[in-house]
């Protein structure tokens, strides 16, 4: 029943000799089915805890790869080529090369920089001429030596504008300002030359950029705007010359990256077990999970690499361990956008039902019952077979609600908010708004129902007895609610007698016993908590419940926002009609597309998920010899 | 009938009077320095929310025990009633709550910077960072893995912090030397205040100008003192480096004292609020910028203990319960480390300035 739980696990213990541990490390990567979280030793038998220089080397080592794979935009093997051991030397060496070839990506990362700011400059030089030439002025003239004035030409942050005055009336320094761009001001600094030393430093304090106006600038405004051209396309040349050197380089670098790829890879299982191992002396041990028909096949791998020098012990996992035992849970490709939206709320417990099928099923159908128009389907599936290829698993969303919308369509006869084209196969929801709702209230109950047979279960599973029995949502609270539904329904049909509280009364008087004996408070505490909490979960129940009749009330909603955009059209003649028809159903379709989306996962988190689900589990994470998965 | 408002201030107001349980007063602090491990003792631990220190069920004696993982503690508990606080506010009011949190991020900053230039490994870098918790807005693993103060810069660059980044790294491209890279990041922290302060309305402006005027008045005086007396700075670059905003400073006083050359004449020309408060108690340069310093926190302690007691409602009340409780967590904690290296009562009131 893999396809309702994790698959079988078993704890893993490895008892065997330091030197060993580096070769186990890659086996049981090999394998990929052993995970090391949450199993520790024992601290009173292995005391002593190792050195991390191995550990550290890599952590080093995989920055740098991180970096230059994100920089060089490298996608790695997804495989080891070949399988090795990796030892610290080998270690050492290969971070060494990352250094260098990293050192390198910061020198391409610095002139990049550099040319960007050269970008900003020349943007500002702009800014100036255009400035300049109101003056009909030579801008070589300011940058002549001239005997008494010292004259800055440059930019700073518009944020230091002010003190910076202050800051050079001090030394008997003018500033003005020109133009400002961005968070930047061109200004012109001018004093006395005799304080020239003194505002040096000031100005590097304020990031004062001197604009150093280039002999091209030299001259009569007039022909300076053709050669900031000339300046600009010489800094695209400069980028592109960059970029084709990145790009020379990257070919150069990319077979060594995906072979250091590769020997990360090696060297992590290493880097993982070494950072949880304890022992004592020469003898190491090494606790983990792993997946149960992998047991026997590790087991002979071991055994046949490191002889009688390892001692492997097996046990299934105690039931108090299921919240942190991995769950490795598997689903075909089709379900995977749903269960996606399953591990947002959490992951299933070891042991505990898994909801993906059943999320899956319910969602799709909430959906479609809430916004059932064939043509509104047919939209979604359209949209779902365009976007397949850039974003797989939304489309595969979208062509399974689509469906969904389109099977409820046909029942409701809506076509594009249409209602007679098509006729009904079941029912018009505007006909008859009270079976909807009616519809809606028994497939509520029927989820409540469901979800509490899942609660039961999943008490069981971790043997939690008690809970299954007695709890809100155990076998009390179940009959509970059938109890209370049952009164309703007989209290409808006339046929009520208050014997019938009995049935109520009774479930409630076994979920207060165990809440008597659950508490450490004082008896009239107790009591109260009892009274408030029954009639909290007797509440909750029928809120549960009622919260299902939103069902009924999107899919009247639907044909609701149709009448609207059909009388806000028939107000038009011509175009406009049609023009008001196409984007009204633009406006439900992404609209109350979105919204019905939202509101049933509100219903499966809200009124299923919190009822039944633990979501505390860990997902099965085993170690591997995947470079790609190093990022 | 509550002010609109002063209604939507309530519910943090009511936050920070259920906070201010656990400030302590002058007494309590006396308290804490004088004993060890008295009733008394504990009491004021747990007033002060530290209850967790006094360790009776494991019988290991908590109050003379301090580590680095202690002033995480603190740190932790401050930025969880900080951040209950702040939720309750949104728009500008908010901004400027959590960029003034923020200090402890720029603290980060500046600890991996130093550390960056100083070749210092990231394990020892990584040891002296705060947790910020909910605060969190650096990718630190990035950072510690930078090669460089330079790289250090660029990976900023793409966070909230980009403007600080940008400038700090022009000028450290200009100038690699330590002193301008904290003294830059300052400055940026600063301006982003000063910036987020100019948002608030006209009424929290003048409410917040008194409190946040004493903060950067302290500030702006200790760093002139410092700049120009023990780095030698000149003039007009010790007042490019100070902070605009002052209160009982005024930049025009500010200018007046840059220029002054020895510490005895910049004394002399003090505000009589600050010379009337040191007068007889200066001691050498060093002391006394020491001294100038822990009297101008006292300072802003004393406006902000008097905020929190006279206003009700209002943005300033929350900052100021902020920054009361910020500096008696870290107090409490140099008592505590102070007893845990078993130095004396008189040793202890010296290294906190308490008298």
């Amino acid at each position: 029943m893999a396809l309702l739980h994790a698959k079988p696990m078993q704890y893993i213990s490895l008892y065997l000799l330091k030197d060993d541990v580096p070769e186990a490390a890659v086996i049981l990567a090999h394998s990929q089915s052993f995970d090391l979280s949450n199993a520790n030793s024992p601290e009173q038998l292995f005391p002593e805890h190792y050195d991390d220089v191995y550990a550290r080397e890599f952590d080093q080592a995989l920055g740098r790869y991180k970096k230059i794979i994100s920089f060089f935009d490298i996608l790695p093997n997804n495989r080891v080529k070949k399988v090795s051991l990796i030892s610290f030397d080998g270690l050492q060496q290969t971070n060494e090369q990352l250094a260098d070839i990293w050192n390198q990506c910061a020198v391409f990362e610095a002139r990049l920089r550099e040319l960007n700011e050269q970008k900003r400059l020349i943007a500002h030089l702009k800014a100036i001429w255009k400035n300049i030439a109101l003056f009909d002025t030579d801008l070589s003239l300011l940058d002549e030596a001239l005997k008494f004035l010292d004259i800055h030409l440059g930019i700073i942050p518009s944020a230091y504008i002010s003190r910076l005055k202050k800051s050079l009336a001090l030394e008997g320094y003018y500033l003005t300002e020109h133009v400002q761009k961005g968070e930047n001001t061109h200004v012109l600094v001018a004093g006395l030359k005799e304080n020239k030393d003194k505002i040096q430093t000031l100005l590097e304090a304020a990031s004062f950029q001197k604009i150093q106006i280039p002999m091209e600038l030299h001259g009569h405004p007039d022909n300076i705007n053709a050669k900031i051209k000339t300046m600009e396309s010489q800094y695209h040349s400069e980028h592109l010359h960059i970029q084709q050197n990145m790009d020379i380089y990257r070919s150069h670098i990319v077979k060594q990256i995906l072979h250091i790829g590769d020997i990360l890879a090696l060297a992590k299982p290493y880097t993982l077990l070494s950072q949880q191992m304890q022992g004592q002396g020469a003898l190491i041990n090494v606790n983990g999970w792993i997946l149960n028909d992998q047991v026997e096949p590790i087991k002979q791998q071991l055994q046949t690499a490191l002889g009688k020098k390892v001692v492997i012990t097996t046990r299934a996992p105690r039931p108090d361990e299921y919240s942190s035992t991995p769950s490795d849970i598997q689903h075909s490709k089709w379900i995977k956008p749903f269960m996606r939206l399953v591990r947002h709320y959490g992951i299933p417990r070891y042991k505990e039902f898994d909801p993906s099928w059943f999320f899956t099923l319910s969602y799709i159908l909430m959906f479609g019952i809430m916004f059932g128009d064939i043509g509104h389907g047919l939209c979604f599936i359209g949209l779902g077979l365009i976007l397949r290829k850039k974003h797989p698993d939304f489309s595969i969303f979208l062509l399974f609600v689509g469906m969904s919308s389109v099977l409820f369509g046909f029942l409701y006869g809506s076509f594009f908010c249409y209602e007679h084209i098509i006729p009904a196969l079941w029912i018009a929801p505007l006909s008859d708004p009270v079976l909807m709702l009616q519809v809606a209230f028994w497939w509520g109950v029927g989820f409540v129902v469901l979800l509490n047979l899942f609660s039961i279960y999943n008490r069981f599973s971790a043997r939690n007895i008690r809970h299954a029995l007695l709890d809100n949502q155990g076998v009390a609270g179940l009959l509970l609610y059938c109890a209370m539904i049952w009164l309703g329904f007989q209290s409808i049909n006339e046929d009520y007698q208050t014997s019938y509280w009995l049935l109520v009364l009774l479930p409630l008087i076994l979920m207060g016993v165990n809440k008597w004996f659950s508490s450490q408070a004082t008896h009239g505490e107790r009591l109260l908590i009892i009274i408030i909490e029954s009639y909290e979960v007797m509440i909750n129940y029928l809120a549960n419940t009622i919260s299902f009749l939103r069902l009924a009330a999107f899919s009247l909603n639907h044909v609701a926002l149709a009448i609207t955009v059909f009388t806000l059209a028939n107000m038009l003649d011509g175009g406009g009609h049609w023009i008001v028809i196409i984007l009204g159903n633009l406006f439900i379709l992404i609209l109350e597309g979105a919204v019905v989306a939202i509101q049933t996962l509100r219903l499966e988190y809200y009124e299923g998920f919190s009822r039944f689900f633990y979501a505390d589990g860990y997902q099965f994470k085993p170690l591997n010899l995947s470079p790609r998965k190093l990022l | 009938m509550l002010k609109p408002v002063a209604a939507q201030l309530a519910y943090p107001f009511t936050l920070v009077t259920l906070f201010s349980r656990f400030l302590l007063t002058h007494l309590d602090i006396d308290l804490l320095i004088r004993e060890n491990c008295t009733d008394e003792y504990n009491q004021v631990l747990i007033k002060a929310g530290l209850r967790h220190l006094i360790s009776d069920d494991k019988g290991k004696n908590l109050c003379l025990y301090a580590s680095e993982k202690m002033e995480d503690l603190f740190l932790n508990q401050f930025i969880k009633q900080s951040v209950s606080i702040v939720r309750a506010f949104s728009g500008a009011e908010r901004e400027l709550l959590i960029y003034w949190l923020r200090q402890i991020e720029i603290a980060n900053i500046k600890t991996i910077l130093r550390g960056k230039s100083m070749h210092r490994d990231d394990k020892s870098i990584q040891a002296q960072l705060f947790n910020p918790g909910p605060l969190t807005g650096l990718p630190i693993n990035e950072l510690l893995q930078a090669e460089d103060v330079p790289e250090v810069l660029r990976l900023l660059e793409n966070t909230r912090y980009a403007s600080l980044a940008y400038y700090t790294l022009s000028r450290y491209e200009q100038h690699k030397e330590i002193f301008g890279l904290e003294t830059s990041v300052d400055q940026q922290f600063f301006i982003g205040l000063l910036r987020r302060f100019n948002t608030q309305t006209a009424e929290n402006q003048k409410k917040l100008n008194p409190l946040l005027g004493r903060i950067i008045d302290q500030i702006n005086l200790v760093r002139l003192l410092r700049y120009r007396i023990n780095y030698g700075l000149s003039p007009s670059h010790t007042y490019f480096l100070l902070s605009s905003g002052g209160y009982r400073l005024k930049q025009q006083e500010l200018l007046n004292l840059v220029k002054i050359q020895h510490i005895e004449n910049i004394l002399e020309q003090l505000p009589l609020f600050l010379s009337n408060r040191l007068s007889g108690r200066l001691n050498g340069p060093q002391k006394s910028i020491q001294l100038i310093n822990s009297v101008m926190e006292q300072d802003v302690i004393n406006y902000a203990q008097q905020v929190l007691r006279k206003e009700t409602f209002s943005l300033t009340s929350v900052l100021a319960f902020l920054i009361i409780r910020r500096q008696q967590l870290s107090l409490i904690h140099s008592i505590l480390k102070g007893k845990s290296m078993h130095l004396d009562e008189k040793t202890i009131r010296f290294a906190i300035g308490w008298n």
